[in-house]
């Protein structure tokens, strides 16, 4: 009965072993094989990668100026988005605001469809799933500088939320974390382990090894990035390889495992003061070390047309498997791709009346238990 | 063939092509499906597992042998005198002698490892079928799998193109 060839079964028993690299690879084997990797049956034993980016666009309305729709936007420009984005799946709303995005969960805001137009409650969801789970209030926290979502489904199958508290207005300086986490369906409120450092709000946060990381602006010192365990016992600081010449706020991802940081900078010696993308890599981090992984020159990015890094430009992402840097230019919000490794760039899509929060989006096709237990009723 | 050793409960595992294996109990229990058929009773005499030929069988008791003194709850006392690092060490070198057999072999132990459930196996001929192809051209591993490539010229592009970046 010698085999010839394998059944569909346990060709996808195969593929749930391999690198989600080589899964992308194998797409292009044949059509049948495709259709196999992309089976709804099957995603949920294979590995995914970056799909496309969640993104707010302002409705223009009079009565409702704060107004905002979530929009979708796929890696590869493709028109229809692969996921929706109206959220039917979570009890009727007048709007939802997305804070952040981690291995296939979104962390938002939910505002009730009966409710005062201020109030809201946290909301963490699973688009892919339609799972959704609502957060218990937390008393304890009232100037968040930064939310963010820890999750990484390879080490547990449980969350945490990060709010990360103010002393006063923008400028004051941190103050403490609220940790909430699913396991214990409890938030903990621990104060800051350092001193007197000032902080900006941080849009990106990444989430690795069990910390988030964000990055802070110290004002008049060098920014940093600080580094806080989901017990938020243990905070870490570090300098970012920023100097003088920076243009823009730096960014920080994770990619291929690693913490990544980029940001442009202008060559003052130079008479036409050339400006270039650098992007750094973090090895380890005991020795705290940033090494140069990639650096290029606007005119790589841009081509002639001038750009104002420091206007009309927005960090987008760095791909989490590979060196694709993705980012935004222009009035009309043009989403671009660079690739680090042959220098092409890509204009993906214009997002128009794109603006912040830009999330980055893995899908996450298994069911998780961590979203069956609806704390609060909403 | 496996020898009955005295306070050994032994089964009996026939091939579909009418060979019999004796098998002591906690070597036939590596597998989950028989397993589960022994603790819903349904093993009094013999168990036939079907479409796995006897020449595939006898290799997967082979494996079964060797793996239920680390794994299996019963065979715990055999590692007493080994360190466990070495004895690991041990069995993956068997691991790798034993599945250096042909494509077809490799096939039907795979088939054969999904059918009775035995994670370790599984585990180990997935694996080195996944060896072999990931640095393959797209061109070998449709000649390794036999699969034939049903794309137009133009739409293999298009999918390269969305995956390009795993090409690189």
């Amino acid at each position: 009965m010698a085999a010839e060839r394998l059944t569909d079964d346990l060709l996808v028993e195969i593929l749930s072993r391999v690198p989600v690299r080589s899964v992308c690879r194998f797409k292009c084997v044949s059509k049948h094989w495709l259709s196999l990797i992309e089976h709804p049956g099957h995603r949920r034993k294979l590995p995914q990668t970056l799909a496309g980016f969640f993104y707010t666009v302002r409705i223009n309305n009079r009565q409702l100026p704060l107004e905002t729709k979530v929009r979708f936007v796929n890696v590869s420009g493709k028109s229809c988005p692969l996921v929706g984005t109206s959220f039917t799946f979570l009890p009727s709303h007048q709007r939802i605001y997305l804070l952040d995005c981690c291995n296939g969960l979104l962390l938002c805001r939910w505002y009730g469809i009966s409710a005062p137009v201020d109030e809201f409650c946290y909301i963490l969801c699973n688009p892919a799933t339609e799972e959704w789970v609502s957060l218990p209030d937390h008393s304890h926290v009232s100037k968040v500088a930064i939310v963010s979502l820890g999750f990484d489904p390879a080490i547990s199958s449980h969350f945490y939320v990060f709010f990360v508290e103010q002393e006063g207005d923008w400028t004051s300086d941190l103050a403490g974390v609220a940790v909430y986490s699913s396991e214990t369906g409890r938030w903990v409120y621990k104060e800051k382990k350092w001193n007197g450092l000032a902080c900006r709000n941080s849009i990106e946060t990444v989430f690795l090894n069990g910390h988030i990381i964000f990055s802070r602006d110290r004002g008049e010192l060098s920014c940093c990035v600080t580094m806080v365990d989901t017990e938020g016992e243990t905070w870490m600081n570090f300098i970012v390889p920023d100097d003088d010449s920076v243009l823009t706020d730096g960014f920080i991802q994770c990619s291929q495992g690693r913490l990544h940081y980029a940001n442009f900078y202008r060559d003052e010696d130079e008479d036409d003061g050339v400006i270039r993308l650098e992007v750094y890599v973090l090895e380890n981090y005991e020795s705290k070390e940033w090494k140069l992984k990639h650096t290029a020159e606007t005119s790589d990015l841009f081509g002639e047309t001038y750009v104002d890094v420091g206007l009309e430009f927005e960090w987008f992402a760095i791909h989490p498997e590979c060196n694709l840097v993705f980012f935004t230019v222009g009035k009309d919000i043009t989403l671009m791709c660079y690739n680090m490794d042959s220098r092409q760039v890509q204009v993906i899509r214009n997002l128009e009346d794109g603006k912040l929060p830009f999330l980055p989006y893995v899908p996450l096709y298994a069911e998780q238990q961590s979203l069956h237990m609806h704390v609060t009723s909403v | 063939m496996a020898t009955r050793e005295a306070g050994k409960k032994m089964i009996m595992l026939k091939s579909p092509d009418g060979m019999e294996f004796e098998v002591e109990e906690a070597v036939a229990m590596e597998s989950q499906t028989i397993r589960k058929m022994i603790e819903d009773d349904c093993a009094d005499t013999a168990i036939l597992i079907p479409n796995i030929n006897s020449k595939i069988l006898s290799r997967v008791i082979e494996y079964c042998n060797k793996h239920v003194p680390t794994t299996g709850a019963t065979g715990a006392a055999a590692s007493d005198t080994v360190a466990p690092a070495a004895l690991a060490e041990d069995l993956k070198i068997w691991d790798a002698e034993f599945i250096k057999v042909n494509r077809a072999t490799r096939f039907d132990l795979i088939q054969a490892a999904s059918y009775l459930n035995i994670k370790g196996l599984l585990d180990l001929t997935s694996q080195t079928t996944i060896d072999t192809i990931s640095d393959n051209s797209l061109e070998e591993i449709r000649s390794f799998l036999s699969t034939k490539n049903d794309y137009l010229p133009e739409e293999e592009q298009t999918i390269r193109r969305e995956n390009q970046w795993a090409f690189q």
